[in-house]
């Protein structure tokens, strides 16, 4: 086992190095460089000349190397943990990232959280009560949760109770340490929002694999031996039903890194998927690069660690 | 601006009142000096406080009984996106956000009368600007200015200043490290204060604490303008103390002003929060002696998404709202009947669409009228904009510069140009015929989705009316705006006459040959010549009908496309109290936050 981890621990560098080049070069393919974006804000302010001194923004920005230049000063910093500054305010991109990463953070836990919540009842349910009223609701009520884009979810929540009852969602960040309720309540909405769909795919796995399992020998052995209803729906089928559910939600964290660009930024919630919002539109290459950096980094951790969990569960893994 | 250039041509004091140019130096000498007399009290001279605005009533300076302003409260206002850092040096994020905290040499004044000047647009004539922290000036000859500066005036009380008394070395400071000489010859001068590199500042020094002297390389009233208050980046004035010891303050922490607000805090991507100066300076110049600012506090709050910010005013979350499309005007004003709505004529925006004049087939002047004349715009201001736009074409300076009498407007133009406007779909086909084009042509459109998208969509409607076949390519607004635009590479773009380069000296630079913001890559003598006729008037009435002269001659050659003009749209909270008509600014030069000093909260009406 501890072979296997360093196995995969080490297969991470090269992964990420060519992460690493992908997005360093896209970024800067992207047409309107950060000059020229800069210069025309500029000359969009009253009275402008249009003599802006480019080639002093580029040596100041470091844009005035070729682009290989620029990556090799780029990485050589982040091997020593150091992403750079930003273009737009000449901060650390670090300790941006970082200062944002709780946010994004807490979202996402709590996303997965309220998902399980919904989810895993409502699938066991649906699948010992299958094509009963109750699991045509369950069914309807996943795809729906599937099939709303939470873009659209967010900006609903976020329109018609301004509209009908003049209250919109806190838009301010509390911190958790200063007032923890205060804090659930700013982030449970948007939560809920984001875990939406993650609910819906989850409770359809769940029912699937119950159905599954529900229909295994073993199962109906815990019937004959006449345990009751809950013992074997719970101990018996739940418990081995939701191993390859758990695996599921792993491979959905990524797509949720992905919907909390949307929810953050309707929300107002300063996370690390704002700020790649805001830096792509602004140009800012170094926050652009680092936060795909974190996150690119970020998956290949969790799926490292879905991984290990198989190769936990199942000796045979192992071996691959 | 306009005014500021004129001078570029005054002469010194000293060689006597012998040319047009001395007689506006007066004027508009005159002008500032009593507009710091009537509108500034001196600090400590104020004699009506906070106290005194127990009484409900009291008399403004126009003359009329009007409501006390009120002491207290916290005004929010919101920004699509966050300011990042403090210094202006670094670009315009940081002047957003110092922008209540620094001030400058000189502001406007809100004591015009606002039928006047209502500080509505984005174009500050020179003459609704008065002295602030200088408290005169004086130009011995054409490429010295001497500035007076104003006495009594202290920085906020934090460190490393401590209250310390803002003096001429303090200005040194600031002029040299804008244009980066003195101690910061090495540093270079900020790459983006562009308009004080133009103005070719060559020196500043305080030759006593309360005396500073610039010389430029040039006669050039553009330096002064640009040191006064118009330069976005380069007018601020900043503290040495945090220079040295910090090399700059784009940390907010190190941010210490003179201005009315105090930078309080700041959550990365949330707010900024603003604590107003107990010890401000200046006196509200409507309501004589009254103690600026009257809000306890100043938020901006950062919202990137536009449907929350609207329902952030909805639910009372933030006070003001700028920038509204007519439709989310309409809707809030029918979920909220009490919130006020103001519609203020816009400065500029008219001319977006520019064609490249340099191939075919819009190097043929009939064929850009033509395009011109397919397109009813009346109509589209009657309809599309519900009549909250004006449909008159305009040259180089949009409404409000007209309206202040800065550029001609159409009725002054020649019929032979007016003709060029009109909505004539028939006259249109028989010009593409002229030049070669029976059957149209087709060509693409470069829009931006930051830009009008729908009202595109309509001018590929009536451009079908002729033949002409529209393909629009949505680019990013960085593409669309810069990079295609500023290499020529489009047939029409949606970037022209800039949103917000308002003045008529800007936009006459605009054209001119090889100018980088000559996007259409236009390059004519004759324009050339009458661009530089206007730059080079003496007085302010030679300078008008210059710009007029070059403007009517623009309007006729149809580089860019003449469109309706929306209204600048404001929603404000009825609790937000301070004389509120949708000003913009108070003069300019990005002192955008600083405005909000000048108003109120009452909070008895809050829900």
């Amino acid at each position: 086992m501890g072979g296997y981890l360093w196995r995969r621990l080490a297969y991470m560098v090269p992964t990420l190095l060519v992460v690493s080049v992908i997005i360093f070069s896209l970024v800067r393919m992207v047409p309107g460089d950060i000059i020229d974006q800069m210069v025309a804000e500029m000359a969009a302010q009253p009275g402008a000349s249009g003599t802006v001194d480019r080639a002093a923004i580029e040596r100041r920005l470091g844009l005035d190397v070729p682009v290989y230049v620029q990556y090799g000063r780029w990485i050589a910093g982040v091997v020593q943990g150091d992403l750079g500054e930003t273009f737009s305010g000449y901060g650390s991109v670090t300790e941006k990232i970082f200062g944002r990463l709780p946010v994004t953070f807490e979202l996402g836990l709590l996303s997965i959280l309220i998902g399980l919540v919904i989810a895993i009842p409502i699938g066991i349910y649906s699948a010992i009560r299958q094509n009963s009223v109750g699991d045509y609701v369950g069914r309807t009520t996943a795809i729906a949760f599937m099939s709303v884009p939470n873009f659209w979810v967010g900006t609903m929540v976020m329109i018609y109770p301004a509209v009908l009852f003049r209250w919109s969602p806190p838009m301010e960040v509390i911190p958790f340490f200063e007032d923890p309720l205060g804090n659930l309540g700013m982030f449970v909405i948007p939560s809920m929002v984001l875990g939406m769909s993650l609910a819906g795919s989850t409770m359809r796995m769940t029912r699937t694999m119950m159905l599954e399992v529900l229909r295994q020998d073993f199962i109906r052995t815990a019937w004959s031996k006449g345990l009751r209803e809950r013992i074997v729906i719970l101990r018996h089928a739940t418990r081995n039903a939701l191993i390859p559910v758990v695996t599921w939600v792993g491979f959905q964290i990524p797509m949720l890194v992905g919907g909390a660009v949307v929810t953050e930024t309707i929300f107002g919630l300063p996370g690390t998927g704002r700020l790649l919002v805001d830096a792509l539109s602004d140009r800012d290459y170094p926050v652009v690069t680092g936060v795909a950096l974190i996150v690119a980094a970020f998956v290949v951790l969790v799926n490292l660690l879905v991984d290990l969990t198989y190769a936990w569960l199942d000796p045979r893994a192992r071996q691959d | 601006m306009i005014g500021v250039e004129q001078l570029m041509r005054a002469r010194s004091v000293e060689r006597g009142p012998r040319s047009a140019e001395w007689r506006l130096l007066l004027g508009i000498s005159l002008v500032l000096l009593f507009g710091t007399s009537a509108a500034t009290a001196a600090p400590g001279a104020a004699s009506n406080t906070a106290s005194d605005a127990a009484s409900d009533k009291m008399r403004n300076v126009w003359g009329e009984m009007v409501e006390t302003p009120r002491y207290g409260g916290t005004i929010t206002v919101t920004t699509l996106i966050d300011y990042e850092h403090t210094d202006p040096w670094y670009n315009w994020n940081g002047t957003m956000s110092a922008s209540p905290v620094l001030e400058k040499l000189g502001i406007g004044d809100w004591s015009i009368p606002k039928e006047r000047y209502g500080f509505t647009s984005g174009f500050v004539p020179v003459d609704v600007i008065t002295p602030h922290l200088a408290e005169s000036w004086e130009m011995p000859d054409s490429t010295t200015v001497i500035f007076h500066i104003r006495r009594g005036i202290h920085w906020h009380d934090k460190p490393p200043v401590n209250g310390r008394e803002f003096d001429a070395y303090d200005v040194e400071m600031s002029i040299q490290r804008v244009i980066g000489t003195g101690p910061f010859a090495d540093q270079g001068p900020s790459p983006y204060a562009h308009m004080i590199k133009s103005a070719q500042i060559v020196s500043a020094g305080a030759t006593d604490p309360w005396t500073v002297e610039v010389k430029v390389a040039e006669p050039s009233l553009l330096s002064l303008s640009a040191m006064y208050w118009q330069s976005w980046e380069g007018s601020w004035i900043s503290p040495r103390e945090v220079i040295e010891q910090y090399g700059d303050h784009r940390n907010w922490r190190h941010l210490v002003g003179t201005g009315p607000f105090m930078l309080e805090d700041h959550v990365d991507g949330v707010s900024w929060t603003y604590q107003s100066n107990p010890n401000y300076w200046y006196r509200d110049t409507r309501f004589p002696g009254m103690r600026l600012p009257f809000a306890d506090k100043l938020r901006v709050l950062v919202i990137p998404d536009r449907a929350t910010q609207i329902a952030a005013l909805r639910s009372g979350k933030i006070d003001v709202l700028t920038g509204l499309t007519i439709e989310e005007a309409r809707a809030i004003e029918r979920s909220n009947p009490e919130m006020r709505i103001f519609y203020a004529r816009s400065g500029g925006l008219n001319r977006e669409s520019t064609m490249q004049v340099t191939r075919p087939p819009f190097d043929d002047l009939r064929v850009r009228q033509a395009m011109q004349k397919a397109i009813d715009v009346p109509a589209i201001a009657e309809h599309y904009y519900f009549g909250r736009a004006t449909s008159a074409p305009y040259g180089l300076g949009g409404p409000a510069v007209v309206e202040l009498g800065w550029d001609a407007g159409s009725e002054d133009w020649p019929e032979s140009v007016r003709e060029g406007y009109r909505y004539d779909p028939a006259g249109a086909k028989r010009l593409l015929a002229e030049a070669g084009y029976p059957n149209g042509f087709s060509f693409t459109y470069d829009a931006s989705p930051a830009d009008d998208l729908d009202r595109v969509q309509l001018y590929k409607y009536y451009w079908s009316l002729i033949g002409v076949e529209t393909k629009i390519n949505v680019l990013s607004s960085a593409a669309a705006a810069s990079n295609k635009a500023y290499k020529g590479d489009f047939d029409m773009t949606v970037i022209g006459l800039r949103g917000n380069n308002y003045t008529p000296l800007g936009r006459l630079r605009s054209f001119m040959s090889g100018e980088i913001e000559n996007f259409a890559q236009w390059k004519d003598p004759k324009y050339d010549a009458l661009a530089r006729a206007a730059y080079a008037a003496d007085d302010v009435s030679t300078f008008k009908r210059e710009v007029a002269r070059a403007s009517t001659y623009y309007a006729s050659q149809h580089i860019t496309l003449a469109n309706a003009y929306p209204d600048a749209i404001v929603a404000v909270q009825p609790w937000i109290k301070g004389g509120y008509w949708g000003q913009r600014s108070i003069g300019g030069g990005g002192m955008i936050l600083t405005m909000w000093s000048r108003f109120w909260v009452d909070e008895s009406m809050k829900p």
